[in-house]
């Protein structure tokens, strides 16, 4: 009996490491390309977000994690971060919308301070649809033009439909979703961590 | 109980003990090794919103060991009445906190075994099956070691 128990035990042990082997083995492969990168391109960590701008965690998330990052990992070279527009359009009526003003906003240059502007009005904009009365009240009129000149772009929601695209290869279905990317391995997280939680462990990556 | 019957709660109780042995054995494994994975199931555990940093840190170098050594407890058996009462209250927080995030709206991983599985109706079920299958070996547990008590009884 004792015989088949540390038997039994071994196999699971054993059975337990394999398989954990192969949950990060896998995930090896959803490397993302580094082109899209805020930040150096050549950074030993990479942190690749999917955000809905109408999705109170992600508003969560870009502030609470994502300007940290930017202000303390990103600007040393430490971090490559990559936001992806997934808009979630079955529950989420306007934020395509707003993910078009995101693109349009990156094309001249002024993607931060868009994105920092929608997220924060979030609440205002997500009950009526208005964003560009939002934008035009932010933002200075010359700035304004340019993105409504970008708008006007058939091509502008290509980036993303191309983020869409990467999310339906990742198996993404909800927002916030993000995958860190360090030493050849990739993890996927779900949700909005705690800052400090999360500079732990890219501490710990980084051997800081 | 006839004899068919105590036959047939040997063989499911030991079925029990050795899906949860697996199953924390498993979990437990999972989020210690290597180092990274310890830290890993900080975050998830920080994504649930539940617990301050020094609360979250705490519950991640504790867990996994204390799953690994529960998985170990239920398959040699030691004391299996108390061991699967607590396996059945562990069951029991997880769920809640699972619960209450979900109801929350809150994204969140699992944390259940490695990363990368959302909280979902499906893991969810999937939890509720093991908590099952922990009552059950509790009862089961608790009968046995009354039956084993009373047949000792002298007269």
């Amino acid at each position: 009996m004792r015989t088949r128990i540390l038997a039994a035990s071994l196999l699971l042990l054993i059975s337990a490491g394999w398989l954990a082997a192969q949950n990060t083995a896998n995930a090896a492969n959803l490397a993302p390309d580094r082109t899209a990168c805020l930040g150096d391109r050549e950074a030993p960590v990479i942190i690749e977000v999917f955000s809905d701008f109408q999705c109170p965690s992600c508003q969560q998330f870009f502030f609470g994690i994502a300007q940290p990052l930017l202000r303390e990992y990103v600007s040393a070279g430490m971090v490559c971060l990559i936001y992806r527009e997934m808009p979630l359009e079955r529950i989420h009526a306007h934020a395509r919308q707003a993910a078009l003003y995101s693109v349009a906003a990156g094309r001249i240059g002024r993607w931060m301070q868009v994105t920092t502007i929608l997220y924060g009005t979030q609440n205002e904009w997500s009950k009526d649809g208005n964003i560009e009365a939002v934008l035009a009240r932010e933002l200075p009129e010359d700035v304004m033009s340019q993105l409504r000149r970008q708008m006007k772009d058939t091509k502008v929601g290509a980036p993303i439909d191309r983020d869409l695209a990467r999310a339906r290869q990742l198996g993404v279905n909800s927002t916030p979703t993000w995958f860190l990317t360090a030493n050849g391995k990739t993890e996927r997280q779900s949700g909005v961590p705690q800052y400090v939680i999360l500079k732990r462990y890219l501490d710990h990556l980084l051997n800081r | 109980m006839t004899l068919q019957r105590a036959q047939l709660d040997r063989t499911v109780r030991w079925i029990a003990r050795l899906v949860l042995a697996g199953v924390f054995l498993y979990a437990g494994y999972s989020k210690a090794f290597p180092v990274e994975h310890r830290l890993q199931f900080e975050i998830t555990l920080s994504t649930y919103q539940l617990l301050p940093p020094w609360a979250v840190i705490a519950v991640a170098r504790v867990l996994p060991w204390l799953e690994i050594a529960l998985g170990v407890l239920l398959l040699v058996g030691w004391q299996l009445r108390y061991f699967a009462a607590f396996t059945a209250l562990l069951l029991t927080a997880f769920m809640i906190a699972m619960g209450i995030t979900y109801a929350r709206g809150i994204e969140a991983n699992c944390g259940c075994f490695g990363f990368g599985e959302p909280i979902s109706p499906q893991s969810l079920l999937r939890d509720s099956a093991f908590l099952v299958l922990a009552l059950y070996l509790t009862v089961s547990a608790w009968r046995t070691a009354r039956a084993t008590a009373l047949q000792a009884q002298p007269g």
